[in-house]
């Protein structure tokens, strides 16, 4: 609380180093004026405060401009255009302290009518202020744009109103008198702000907001009132209230998203430009200026600050083979290709996931259906600082996922592919029904027949139903017809026969019961006609069935059954015609690489999505069920040849124009951008790493690809030593060169395990001439010859999840931390009564006088998986050659169990943390 | 290719002039003292390509001390860990310019190769080249053909490539490298152009021989995959035989420990009892693996060497020690 009995007076003619008058202009007799203090962190005044100025002129104030910094004698020339008085004083106690000069030259305003106490701490005005300023003057004495109870009941000082009646007070001269210049900003904002609400409200003065804190909170019970009104509002304050201004510390403060998180209260500042640009005629070129400025200016100062744009969260339900997860990753791959948006993948249910090297390719891929709850709030803590904009669903059955990103305040969109038999096989989507309605921003279907569903099913509002057809890659060259003729060979077809194909998991919704049925139809009277159905599954019932009944009808050799498979493509060119014939499909692709093969679909009427795919002049349909219909239209396409030439000649343009990646994909990107502008930037925290990974084993590397892809931001670097003992190394260089940016990755020689790997890695290091703030050293630790290995790795590999990642940022900003591990594995075998190590002993020793470490504490991080500050191992291996290091080592399968406990591998993997400790370097738990 | 070429680059310098080209190939890189100078860009460069190469050490390049080859080897040993770089049977290869002065030559060798071998373990193998005079190379690896050498570098059919082909090509020549010097990128297409037609020539005058000679590279470069990996594979087979008596002995010690103190643990913790049946059913899961890997093992790499036995007999034919009749009989 501020104590007011504080006699200390301020003298306007205290030393000259206190302010500096930069221009003072004579005029006739002032009525309303306006106080605006304002930092310049490159002694450059912003654009939009020239804007704030003229708007404030606008509204009839005369402006007294107190800088907290130096200003260019330029900028002081464009203020004379909009103040009459420009001061320069120290930046200490910001605002009030510029206030209380520019008062005390000006009799403390008591020659005034009103007085407005302003800052440049925010963008705007979105409005004109003489609006508003004429409504709340007759209301109030006293009046600000926001209040808030945080700390005690205020009106935020960023627009701070008094009319002639508290100018006149002794109480508003009185306060102003001891405000003490010397106080920092926290106390300022502490004991002035709210002290000066206080004692206005005690003299009984009329005191209000525009927007008042207990209104726009009336719906919150977590506490909102105890916030900083104009921040935890910001949104719904422009959104509802025509609020005029926006804090500029929303985008420039890089914690400010979770400065209540512990309260839970996650402020998302996110689609900001968005939002004014709609709202309001505010030119937010003014904003992203600013922030340009501002980031060439930290960048100076702060090397681990990055100007990026936001990140999208794409959902998909599992990453099989499927026509939804082939839709979502061909838009990623295009989004990838085409723009610089950041993204990330999460897997929301369990399953074969075949694709997910694919997406992990792409971006980070989260499984989250494998996260317990404690993972999952380290989830939350890991996206709330990943700054997300946009969360994209492939389906609508991720309704467990998406419900739980609700926090994260973003808009939701979903690619609904699903019809009323497969939303009722998930009752969770109708259960949410509602909930879909309220959260889900906008729905893409990939066709009518979805979007009518959607609509009736779901009552989901049609303007926010969007129908984009789904997509295929047009990346196979159907003309090439080596692979089909192999095939063709394989599974025994004579060349003149009559190829149907038909395709889908076997299950009821895709007819595969109807497969004897229809094959019996079509090949009993016609010995020409083959079928081929791609997607069987050995392991449904139905598959033994539908086996049954083809033995039975002596169709076993007419009719090949394909398992499920990645490389498809070719069985289309064997294909004469295709049926789809899905009791219900949204829209197959299938369809689209039968189109792009040349070949016709046959559909049942009132199936979904296929009857609309061939609408376009693709295919035929046939009444729904109707087999003989079916079987005559078969027949007759067999019976003119002329007419399937003349279609293999005209479909795949069709296709191409109205179902490919590159036409459809931007379609989505326009969907999204109606919700996110994704040019929108934003500062982060992003310290510059060098994950610096060992692999040895065969077997190890898709885990530890997916462990560390989430750190590659694009400025991070990938450094990989694999082992020339590794089998499947060349396969994991490809991988790497794939799936990394800014990676190098070394094949080396046996030696020194995991440790010679490091030297090897450090040497890189050097000769890319990188530099970072961190080095993650990994390998791909097994320990078989012990019974607890998989718990040591799995402890180990806690600093790579990236719900720890902000964790150890933390840690590393306390300055004397120097290496972050597993908390469990550290250990300290030195036994100070003895003076003896428990193991390696002798070469502990050695290598400890040999380079001069002298320390105290020898605990060190077992396993060698850690985080470590690069200077350490910077200034270490500059002055000692990590190649020559590395010849001592030995080589070989080094196992440290008791009675071998003395070999340079070990006694180095030891010394990593010794060098951090003589360097006074802590070494830190997770 | 038929043949196994290697491109002798004039200098590192301008590599951007070779390693744009679209097809693999392979080079020879010579450096000199100011490696260091541009090593960060050499190297991101030869990563970036997916050409192999190896390094040719110039003479009177580098300081032929004992420190000036340290300081030489610490260049170049980071260049050998990239994947791209040469090997050959498992060994990295440097090429080294042959000086006259015979003695000096060899204990520079000597010497070059106790260094590197310090650095990187795997063997290194050193071959001795004369850049300035090409012709004169026929080591175990590289050749330099001179017949071939003076048709490259014609633009006409002046030398007749049937001749060299039948008059000059020696059987032994076939499965080493052949060494092209090439001066500038204009030489270098204009080398590459004249490689294909000299294969489509060669191939249309010896089919089968074309035939057998690119058989016998797949097979043998099969044979040196599958014997790498054999040897790793044994090597990886001991560490789990190591692995496995540790982990066995770690068990024994705990079943050890379990059952002195059996009575208390059966009057304690029912958990306990149920934890040393678990140790149990590992050890012998274990050991069962184990015993299907040492039969494995034992199963496949003993059947090597009878199958490359019988290959080498038509390598033998090949370099003309065999008679083909010789085959069937």
């Amino acid at each position: 609380m501020t104590d007011f009995n504080d006699s200390r007076e301020f003298r306007p003619n205290e030393p000259p180093e206190n302010y500096l008058i930069k221009f003072r202009e004579e005029i006739g007799q002032l009525t309303d004026v306006c106080l605006f203090s304002s930092y310049s962190f490159r002694g450059v005044v912003e654009d939009y405060v020239y804007y704030y100025l003229k708007e404030l002129r606008n509204a009839g104030f005369s402006v007294a401009f107190i800088s907290t910094s130096k200003l260019k004698d330029s900028c002081v020339e464009k203020l004379k255009e909009f103040a009459f008085l420009i001061i320069e004083r120290e930046n200490k106690c910001p605002d009030f302290g510029s206030w209380k000069i520019a008062l005390s030259l000006l009799s403390w305003g008591e020659r005034f009518n009103s007085i407005l106490l302003a800052n440049d701490s925010v963008f705007g005005p979105f409005y004109d202020l003489g609006t508003i300023i004429s409504s709340m003057k007759k209301k109030y004495d006293v009046w600000g744009m926001t209040d808030s109870y945080e700390i005690d009941y205020h009106l935020q000082s960023y627009f701070l109103y008094v009319n002639k009646n508290v100018v006149l007070s002794a109480t508003w001269q009185s306060f102003w008198k001891k405000v003490d210049l010397s106080l920092p900003k926290q106390a300022v904002i502490d004991q002035y702000e709210a002290g000066l609400s206080r004692i206005l409200i005690g003299a009984n003065f009329k005191i209000g907001a525009y927007v008042s804190i207990d209104i726009v909170s009336k719906n919150s019970n977590d506490g909102s009132k105890l916030t900083n009104t104009s921040l935890r509002f910001w949104k719904m304050l422009i959104e509802e209230f025509d609020f005029p201004f926006f804090k500029r510390e929303a985008i420039i403060k890089k914690d400010i998203h979770k400065v209540y998180w512990q309260r839970g209260l996650y402020i998302n500042v996110g689609n900001w430009k968005k939002l004014i640009s709609e709202k309001t005629n505010y030119p937010v070129a003014l904003i992203e200026s600013f922030i340009a400025n501002y980031f060439a200016f930290i960048k100076n100062e702060r090397k681990d600050i990055t100007l990026r744009k936001r990140k999208m969260l794409f959902l998909t339900h599992n990453a099989e083979i499927g026509g939804a997860q082939y839709v979502l990753l061909n838009f990623l791959k295009w989004l990838k290709q085409n723009t610089d948006i950041p993204f990330e993948i999460i897997i929301c249910r369990a399953g074969n996931q075949q694709l997910e090297g694919e997406f992990c390719r792409l971006g980070n891929v989260t499984h989250f259906y494998s996260l317990s709850d404690h993972e999952k709030q380290d989830f939350k803590n890991y996206l709330i600082d990943e700054r997300i904009s946009v969360v994209f669903s492939n389906t609508m059955i991720n309704i467990d996922a998406l419900r739980f990103l609700s926090f994260l305040d973003v808009p939701q969109i979903v690619y609904a592919h699903e019809l009323t038999y497969v939303l009722n096989a998930f009752p969770q989507v109708k259960a949410n029904e509602e909930w879909l309605r309220k959260n889900i921003s906008h729905f893409v279907v990939g066709s009518n027949a979805v979007r009518n569903n959607l609509i009736d099913y779901l009552k989901v509002d049609s303007e926010k139903v969007s129908i984009v057809y789904e997509f295929v890659n047009d990346d196979y060259n159907y003309s090439n017809q080596r692979r089909a003729r192999e095939l063709r060979k394989e599974l025994n077809i004579p060349e003149a026969a009559f190829i149907v194909g038909m395709c889908g998991t076997f299950e009821w919704r895709k007819s595969a019961d109807l497969l004897p049925v229809i094959a019996s139809s079509l090949c009993s009277n016609n010995s020409s006609i083959y079928v081929i159905w791609i997607g069987a599954d050995p392991e449904n019932p139905l598959y033994s069935q539908v086996q049954f009944d083809l033995a039975k009808a002596n169709l076993s050799d007419r009719v090949q059954l394909v398992s499920k498979q990645k490389d498809f493509k070719p069985y289309f060119q064997l294909f004469d015609l295709f049926l789809m014939i899905s009791r219900e499909d949204p829209f197959p692709l299938v369809n689209l690489e039968s189109g792009l093969a040349g070949k016709p679909v046959l559909c049942f009427e009132n199936s979904g999505g296929t009857t609309e795919y061939v609408s376009f002049g693709l295919g035929e349909t046939v009444p729904y069920l109707d087999l003989v219909s079916l079987s005559e239209k078969v027949n007759h396409y067999q019976a003119h040849p002329e007419v399937l030439e003349g279609l293999r000649e005209t479909i795949p343009g069709i296709v191409r124009n109205n179902f490919i990646t590159k036409n459809q994909a931007p379609k989505i990107l326009e969907i999204i951008k109606q919700h996110h502008d994704i040019t929108e930037t934003i500062l982060v925290e992003e310290p510059s790493i060098a994950i610096m990974t060992h692999i040895f084993f065969d077997n190890t590397w898709e885990e530890i690809k997916r462990k560390i892809k989430h750190f590659d931001n694009g400025t991070n670097y990938f450094l990989f030593s694999i082992s020339e003992a590794c089998l499947v190394k060349e396969d994991i260089l490809k991988d790497i060169k794939e799936t990394f940016q800014n990676a190098h990755a070394i094949i080396t020689s046996n030696i020194g395990r995991d440790i010679g790997g490091k030297f090897a890695l450090i040497d890189l290091y050097f000769l890319l001439g990188i530099k970072t703030s961190y080095m993650i050293f990994l390998h791909d630790k097994q320990s078989l010859h012990t019974l607890v290995g998989e718990t040591w790795k799995k402890n180990l590999f806690k600093i790579l999840e990236p719900g720890n990642y902000w964790n150890i940022i933390k840690v590393f900003k306390d300055k004397n931390a120097g290496v972050v591990g597993a908390k469990e594995h550290i250990i300290n075998e030195y036994d100070a009564n003895t003076g003896v190590f428990r193991h390696n002993n002798e070469l502990s020793k050695l290598l400890l006088k040999k380079y001069n470490i002298s320390i105290s504490n020898y605990e060190y991080i077992s396993g060698s998986i850690y985080w470590m500050k690069s200077s350490i191992i910077e200034e270490f291996f500059s002055k000692n050659n990590p190649l020559l290091l590395r010849n001592d080592l030995e080589s070989g399968n080094v196992l440290d169990i008791n009675g071998n406990g003395n070999t340079l591998v070990h006694t180095w993997e030891r010394m990593f943390c010794w060098l951090a400790t003589n360097h006074k370097y802590t070494i830190t738990g997770v | 290719m038929i043949f196994d070429y290697i491109f002798l680059l004039p200098d590192h310098e301008m590599l951007d002039l070779y390693l744009d080209e679209d097809q693999p190939q392979n080079f020879i890189i010579p450096i000199s003292k100011n490696l260091c100078d541009n090593k960060k860009k050499l190297f991101e460069r030869l990563y970036r390509s997916h050409h192999k190469f190896c390094f040719l050490i110039e003479s009177g390049s580098v300081d032929v001390s004992p420190e000036g080859i340290e300081t030489l080897v610490n260049s170049i040993t980071s260049f050998l860990f990239l994947p791209t770089y040469i090997k050959h049977n498992g060994h990295y290869i440097l090429l080294v310019e042959d000086c006259s002065k015979a003695t000096e030559f060899q204990v520079f060798k000597t010497r070059l190769k106790q260094t590197m071998q310090r650095q990187v373990v795997t063997e290194i193998r050193i071959a001795g080249i004369n850049s300035i005079r090409l012709e004169q190379t026929n080591g175990e690896i590289f050749v330099s053909l001179k017949e071939f050498n003076c048709y490259l570098s014609s633009s006409g059919f002046d030398t007749n490539p049937d001749n060299f082909i039948t008059g000059k090509l020696q059987p032994a020549d076939i499965d080493k490298k052949w060494v092209v010097g090439i001066s500038s990128r204009e030489d270098f297409q204009h080398k590459i152009l004249r490689i294909k037609q000299f294969e489509k020539l060669f191939l249309s005058i010896n089919p089968l021989l074309t035939t057998l000679i690119k058989e016998s590279r797949s097979v043998k470069n099969n044979y040196i995959t599958t014997k790498a990996e054999n040897d790793l594979l044994r090597m990886k087979l001991k560490n789990t035989i190591e692995n496995l008596k540790a982990l066995r002995d770690t068990a024994n010690g705990e079943i050890h420990y379990l059952r002195s103190n059996h009575k208390m643990v059966e009057g304690i913790d029912p958990a306990h009892s149920k934890m040393l049946g678990e140790l149990r059913e590992k050890i012998e899961r274990l050991e069962s693996a184990r015993n299907n890997i040492q039969q494995w093992y034992d199963s496949e790499y003993e059947t090597l060497p009878l199958w490359y036995k019988r290959f080498g007999h038509v390598v033998k034919v090949l370099k003309g020690k065999r008679s083909f009749k010789s085959l069937f009989k």
